[in-house]
């Protein structure tokens, strides 16, 4: 990380990439070094976040209730 | 192995019960291989192995359940399948136009800064919700959709997925991340807009 202020894109490459493996020191610090300053970018941190909680419980809804799709 | 000892009766799901799930069991495979005959072939598949292996069904679960378990694997057969067939670009493909794009200025910030969804687990016990949800996952392009499923739906980790795909980590994060960026901006539009 060359530059220590990440933009709001870059800072969401980083969240999604979150989801998929642990980061390096050096880029989970300068999250969460933009996360503290934005609003927005937390927002979307926490709405990535609600996604793969959601995916989630979309196979349960649809797996768990028989029937509940009238077809 | 022998299938043909299992008398009916002990079986606890009968065939015709198996064929109800069809319907839906198509359109769960259809949302994550965006193909239709893979899709068909995949709950065939599914049947075949339900009825051979009925006695293997608990009952603890609901048959949709275990329906919906077998089925992840023959989903997953088939993209295996279908991604050795294809070029190793794969990941590159993508007729997207990236609407989430125009969500960011030329300096990489957001133009309009991004919602508050107030508390969203309330949508996750409304079926709208999920049906909303469905509609936005059936708006991606096709392998962005794929690799999508493969890492939420199958749980699959991107190691796995960049093995059985053969699209590189650097594509398979892209694609995961449009496909993410894409989603929360429909759910934003489509669902807790409606809120606004």
């Amino acid at each position: 990380m060359s530059n220590l202020m990440l933009t709001c894109k870059e800072a969401s490459r980083l969240i999604s990439e979150e989801l998929d493996r642990k980061p390096g020191v050096a880029q989970w610090l300068a999250l969460r070094m933009h996360l503290s300053l934005c609003e927005g970018c937390r927002r979307v941190n926490m709405q990535l976040q609600f996604l793969r909680l959601a995916m989630l419980q979309w196979l349960d809804a649809r797996s768990d209730k028989d029937g509940a799709d009238r077809n | 192995m022998d299938m043909a000892n299992a008398t009916e009766s002990s079986n606890q799901v009968r065939v015709h019960e198996l064929d109800e799930h069809r319907a839906s069991l198509f359109k769960f495979a259809l949302l994550q291989l965006r193909d239709e005959a893979q899709a068909e072939d995949a709950v065939q598949e599914t049947l075949l192995a339900a009825m051979q292996g009925a006695e293997g069904f608990s009952g603890k679960s609901s048959v949709r359940t275990w329906l919906t378990g077998i089925l992840k694997h023959k989903i997953l057969d088939q993209l295996r399948k279908s991604s050795r067939e294809r070029l190793p670009d794969v990941g590159y493909d993508e007729d997207c136009s990236d609407d989430f794009e125009a969500s960011f200025d030329e300096h990489g910030s957001y133009v309009e800064k991004p919602a508050e969804w107030g508390s969203p687990d309330a949508a996750l016990s409304q079926k709208k919700f999920f049906e909303v949800l469905e509609r936005c996952m059936e708006g991606l392009p096709k392998n962005t959709a794929r690799v999508f499923a493969m890492r939420e739906i199958m749980g699959l980790d991107t190691h796995e997925i960049c093995n059985e795909t053969g699209i590189s980590a650097t594509n398979c994060g892209v694609l995961l991340y449009r496909a993410r960026m894409a989603l929360r901006l429909c759910l934003d539009q489509r669902w807790f807009g409606g809120n606004r």
